[in-house]
Formats: C-alpha cells, structure tokens, sequence
C-alpha cells in the first residue's frame, strides 16, 4: 500500500496535505457530520411528507373534537349550539313508531342560535364514549313515522333566528351510555362539535 | 495467493449446498404475495352467529326455488339464504355490500334485482332479517358451497369477511318461492 510511502512524502499543497489527512483518518471519523447530517434529513422529510398526507387526508374531515361538557354550550363558525339533552321516549312516545323490540328510541334536542350568517353541518352521530364506542345514525328515515316530524334533525342553512335541532336514534337496549353527539359543522371542518349529553 | 486446502473446499461447498436448500425450504414458508392485505375471515355453520369487526350475521335457512315470488325468473335456479344480519360497531355508510357464494372454483353474486338484503344498510346492535337471492345453475347443486358477506362490495382487504359453508346438496329447488321481508329480525 502506499500509505507509508505517501507518510514520508512531504505535501506539495494544502489541498495534497488535506487529502493525505483524510485518507488516514477512518470512515466513521470521515463521516461524523454527515452521518447525524443525513439522520435529520430523513426524519425532516418523513415529517414532512407524514404531515401533508394527515393533512390532506383529515383537514376535510370532522377529526378534531371540539368538547362540549354535558349542559354547556360552545360556539362554532359564529354560531352558538347547545346545551344537547336527550330523552329516552317511553311505551306511549313509541307506540306508533312501532320501533322493534329489544330497543330504545333517544331523542337529542340542540338548541341552536345561529350568527350573522346561518352555517350547513352533516347528520348529527350518536357515540358511545365507553366499552365498544359504537356510533348510531339518526333514525328518522327508519322509522314508520318520526315522533319529530316538524323538528329539523339536522341544520337549517337558511336560518335566521334561533330553533332546536331533534334527532331520533334508535339504540339497542344494551346500550347504556354516556353518550354524546358528534355534530360536524361544514365551515368549521377538521373541528367538530361533540356534546356530551345527560339522559 | 495461498492454495486452499481440501477440507477447506469441502467445507465451503457444503455450506453452500447447505444455504440453498434453507432457501428452497424458506420459499415453502414464506407467505404470497397478497397474505398481508387478506380479509380476517370469522367462520361459523348455519344456525351460528358469526361475528366480524362490524358486521355479524346468522345464517338461519336455505331454499331453492325455479321462480321467484312477484315473477322474478332466472335461467337456472334461485338460490334463497335466509339470514340475520347488523352492524357492530358503527351506521355510517355501513351497508351488507359484499355477498358471494363460492362453488367449487366460480363465485356468484347475490342478485340486485330482486328486493332482498343485498346492498341493505345495516343497523347497529340491532339485527335485520331477510333473504338473498342467487342465481346458480342446476350443476351447483350437487355440493357445498361457501357464503361470503361483507361490507364493501369489491373491497374485502384488511376487513372482517364472514364465511358460512352451505350444503346444496340437500336443498330440492321447488316451483316457486317468496324471499323473505327485508325487516327488523324481534318486531
């Protein structure tokens, strides 16, 4: 090798001696910027190739919960929503929704008062917050006839006054709570409202 | 360069022979292609509820029949399963999509035409009963077959897939048959 021979050489330039340098020291000591240089390199553009996709994936969609404590209300897009209670409709509340056996119907009312300018929302969602967490649709095209037929069970886009959202649910009987209502208003997406209701 | 001894040869020609057999064995070993995208298939026998991450469905009778009620005609024979079927889990956009039955190497799907559970939005907790319909022909009949349902029609990756065998064999195709009222399964 002409490691010895180029030791007993004397360099003819500063860039001969910084080469002459460099091909004594090892890889790793050659390498200790650039190697740490290169691991933030990588975890930079996993971030910020990772972040675009959640963005792009989750800004158009109801994925930041905003919670609203049972018997509060929040304000969302200029509008104010809450507080949501619910009500379990007893035998003489269901008798002509003829809902099957082994359920129970919900009904969540949410006051709304809307602001300058009234804002649209998608179909409210009922969730459990404990055990399985399942999630129910309104019930209002399900049953024969809803009990709530002259409620809006959704937004009024158009409103210019205060009204109440009522939105039937029909739940199986095991269904215990709590429970709460995921409302996702359109101008306010990824943020949602999620009222906690009281039974 | 040195010259190898002899037992060093031997010794490196058997490691190779060694490695490429363990590559042989390791290709019978290893999984295809497709084997991490596969649905979670949850089995269960007629009369059994099978459960999956958001469906689950009972299978509670067969029956065969050459015309359906309300005149709904096939070239060859109508195959009716009645089932119990909801969602676990979750409403939303949650519909029975994927219904298959499998005999020997064909799969047919359930029919569209007739009104049936097929393509039904499921219920959560709470089971809907009712029929699907498929049009098989006389030959599939003459052994077992397997149903298949799921929540997305042509996509079952990564999802829960129920499987329940059916044996055809023993099912006699009569004149005509009504599928049963898409409903609540307890009114």
């Amino acid at each position: 090798m002409s490691t010895d021979t180029e030791r007993t050489i004397a360099p003819r330039s500063r860039r001969e001696a910084r080469l002459q340098r460099r091909r004594r020291e090892g890889w790793w000591r050659l390498n200790r910027w650039s190697l740490p240089a290169l691991a933030v390199l990588i975890l930079a553009t996993i971030g910020v190739i990772g972040g675009n996709e959640w963005n792009s994936y989750f800004s158009g969609r109801a994925s930041i919960p905003v919670t609203v404590a049972a018997g509060g209300s929040a304000e969302l897009a200029g509008t104010t929503w809450g507080p949501a209670t619910a009500h379990r409709l007893d035998a003489d509340e269901t008798a002509s929704l003829q809902p099957p056996s082994a359920t129970r119907l919900l009904e969540v009312t949410v006051p709304v008062t809307p602001g300058a300018t009234a804002v649209g929302c998608q179909r409210p969602v009922l969730r459990e917050t404990d055990g399985a967490q399942r999630q129910w649709n309104d019930a209002s095209g399900t049953l024969p006839r809803s009990a709530v037929n002259d409620q809006p069970s959704s937004c009024l886009a158009d409103a210019t006054g205060p009204y109440s959202i009522v939105v039937p649910f029909l739940l199986p009987e095991n269904a215990e709570g709590p429970f709460v209502l995921d409302l996702a208003v359109t101008e306010s997406l990824p943020r949602f409202l999620r009222l906690a209701l009281i039974l | 360069m040195s010259a190898v001894r002899p037992g060093r040869r031997r010794r490196d020609w058997s490691l190779a022979v060694l490695l490429l057999i363990a590559a042989w064995l390791l290709a019978f070993v290893t999984p295809a292609e497709d084997a991490a995208t596969a649905p979670f298939v949850v089995s269960a026998q007629p009369g059994e509820e099978a459960a999956g991450r958001n469906i689950s469905a009972t299978v509670t009778g067969i029956r065969a029949a050459e015309t359906l009620s309300g005149g709904w005609a096939a070239a060859g024979v109508w195959l009716i399963v009645d089932l119990e079927v909801a969602s676990v889990l979750s409403e939303q956009g949650v519909l029975l999509g994927h219904a298959t039955l499998q005999v020997a190497d064909r799969s047919y799907r359930a029919s569209e035409r007739p009104p049936s559970l097929f393509r039904q939005t499921l219920a959560a907790g709470i089971p809907q009963s009712g029929s699907l319909a498929f049009e098989l022909p006389d030959a599939a009949f003459a052994g077992t077959a397997v149903l298949r349902l799921g929540l997305l029609e042509a996509e079952t990756r990564l999802d829960s897939l129920l499987e329940v065998p059916l044996d055809l064999a023993g099912v006699a195709p009569e004149a005509e048959l009504p599928l049963q009222p898409t409903r609540w399964a307890t009114p």
